[in-house]
């Protein structure tokens, strides 16, 4: 926010109208050149933080199945140490990694039929944290009964859903159902969810604060952008959709009593056709995505979930993107989607959202292999490709291992990001008690736990205005008309609901042909 | 993300408490702008409500805030001249 010595430089300009602010000053880097804290509030994670707390009242996907093997997985999530496993009976096990007797780790215990076992002592832990077994000598089983009595392994309620492992952190009379979106995550006989984590060097915010930045796939992401021609697969103009390179119109929206954001963005295919997507961010690190190959060339109304992302914080400085790619002909309309680069340190729409670029991800491994992740961005044998053809990875984890709020200058286009730190701070405040961990529960509750996404890709058969003025108030007619269609289907569920949106969309194309002039 | 109230005809003015130079304000026109119209330039960046470079304290008014930076309890002192309308009456601000 404003310090000090701009309000007063402000109140000189104002009265006098010419000073010049330090920070305008060229050549004046010197007047800049101190760095301020980050925002602890709405960054760090760890126990006890107001977002840490925040977070902890919620699923979170912690890892992939697959990286659950004969061996303990050591996690750090929400800047916890743990250990996760699956048993012997098939259960799912998310422990603190430390053994509560002496403070091993279990990422070197023993798998067992039931729960795991310490290396180091002997100690025998249920998937719940119950001590079941504490090896004292013969004769002294009756003590050692009455010490596993008294001891317990920090644990979280966990399972697997289609190859990811969730986990609940937060109190466990405070559980929240897991939120089953739609109540199947709109996936279409035929398709399905694809499982994938992205490792990313930095806070998990700024993570989060790339999905609501809907204008830098005009820029990041486009092919004028690559240097001298070093085209590596980052932007959209390279895999067919350079609709995705056009600056969007944006609407953003609170919805669902400030619990998320619709991001409803307009863009022109050609003379013919309007594409209109919504993003649907939801608090406090969920994402759901429409289409993300999306040429346009058809008439498309109602399309739903492609990426359904969590963002999860490892600790203050790393994170990872962990989620489900919806694949299949009735998502996948142009069948462009590569399942085989959909997974561990991988995903197939744009190469760059992760440390190792494709050919070195599989220079040597399948997308069936845990790779090692590189921790030295500047230190890859590709840093100059890189530089040359930038992805989210090099653009997310650059703005500082904890971005710095107070250094940026947002321009209007920035709206995403900035309503969703407001949304987030007033939910972790209880400015907005609806967004409340609580209240946030409860409306889960309401819906059986499958509440209805705004989150859908649209191509209206629209011509373009006939001036510029005609265009931009007829792109933002229908991309607010969008989203007050999907905030009148919230009554409906299921087909009924699909039903109601198509003929409102029918209706709403319609009436802006009618409306302005083409 | 504004919502912007149109409820009645009631003339909106913008009083500069150093001064008392007010001027006759419509319910869409930033204030950013009326004033411009005044000869008082206040600095801008984002010309969204996400920076706060134009933050500025007011005295009184009935304030249509439109940022997305500012607390409730700062709204009690605190506008972003650039995104948010005068509701009704008489704005008059700490400049």
């Amino acid at each position: 926010m404003t310090s000090k010595q701009e309000q007063a430089e402000k109140k000189v300009s104002a009265s006098a109208g010419s000073a010049t602010p330090k920070k305008l000053v060229p050549y004046g880097g010197y007047y800049t050149n101190k760095v301020p804290g980050h925002d602890p509030e709405l960054t760090e994670v760890g126990p006890g933080t107001p977002t840490g707390e925040y977070m902890r009242s919620f699923w979170h996907p912690v890892c992939m199945s697959m990286e659950l093997t004969d061996t303990p997985k050591f996690l750090t999530i929400l800047s916890e140490e743990l250990v996760a496993f699956r048993d012997g009976s098939g259960r799912i096990g998310v422990l603190h990694a430390h053994c509560v007797h002496r403070g091993a780790s279990l990422e070197y215990g023993l798998i067992q039929e039931r729960g795991i076992k310490c290396c180091y002592h002997g100690m025998h832990f249920d998937v719940d944290g119950t001590c079941l077994n504490a090896p004292f000598p013969k004769g002294e089983e009756a003590e050692a009964k009455k010490y596993a009595c008294s001891i317990q392994q920090g644990a979280y309620k966990a399972f697997e859903r289609n190859g990811l492992v969730f986990a609940y952190m937060g109190a466990p009379d405070k559980e929240p159902p897991f939120p089953e979106w739609e109540s199947d995550f709109t996936v279409a006989p035929g398709d399905e969810l694809v499982p994938y984590s992205n490792f990313q060097h930095c806070n998990w915010l700024q993570v989060q604060d790339n999905a609501a930045d809907n204008f830098h796939t005009a820029e990041l992401h486009s092919a004028k952008n690559v240097v001298g021609g070093h085209f590596q697969g980052t932007t959209f103009d390279e895999v067919g959709s350079p609709t995705m390179e056009v600056h969007p119109d944006m609407q953003f929206v609170p919805i669902h009593g400030g619990r998320g954001l619709a991001c409803s963005g307009a863009r022109r295919v050609n003379k013919d056709k309007l594409f209109i997507r919504v993003q649907h961010q939801v608090l406090p690190n969920l994402s759901l995505h429409a289409y993300t190959s999306e040429d346009g060339s058809n008439k498309k109304l109602f399309s739903r979930f492609h990426i359904i992302r969590w963002t999860v914080p490892v600790d203050d400085v790393n994170s990872k993107m962990i989620g489900w790619r919806v694949m299949g002909p009735s998502i996948d309309t142009r069948g462009i989607g590569q399942k085989e680069l959909v997974g561990y340190e991988s995903i197939d729409f744009l190469d760059g959202q992760v440390a190792l670029r494709r050919a070195e991800r599989f220079s040597k491994h399948t997308i069936n292999d845990i790779v090692d992740i590189p921790t030295d961005h500047r230190a890859r044998s590709n840093y100059k490709m890189a530089q040359y053809a930038p992805g989210d990875y090099e653009a997310i984890i650059s703005q500082r291992p904890i971005a710095i709020h107070a250094l940026e200058n947002p321009t209007k286009f920035d709206a995403g990001p900035y309503l969703f730190r407001k949304m987030l701070r007033d939910a972790i405040r209880g400015s907005n008690p609806a967004a409340s961990a609580e209240a946030f529960a409860q409306w889960l509750k309401e819906f059986n736990g499958a509440p209805n996404s705004y989150c859908s890709g649209n191509v209206f058969e629209l011509p373009i205005g006939a001036t510029t003025e005609e265009e931009v108030a007829q792109r933002r007619f229908v991309a607010k008309g969008v989203i007050t269609i999907l905030t009148e289907s919230e009554q409906y569920k299921g087909q009924e609901r699909t039903d109601f949106v198509k003929q409102k969309m029918e209706e709403l194309e319609q009436t802006a042909k009618a409306q302005f002039k083409h | 993300m504004n919502q912007i109230s149109n409820t009645d005809s009631e003339e909106l003015v913008i009083e500069v408490q150093s001064t008392g130079q007010k001027i006759s304000v419509t319910r869409t026109e930033s204030i950013i702008d009326a004033l411009a119209r005044m000869g008082i330039e206040v600095p801008t960046s984002c010309q969204s409500g996400l920076c706060g470079t134009c933050k500025t304290r007011y005295i009184s008014g009935d304030v249509e805030h439109g940022d997305c930076i500012l607390s409730d309890v700062e709204h009690q002192e605190y506008l972003t001249p650039c995104i948010s309308h005068i509701k009704s009456g008489t704005l008059v601000l700490d400049l």
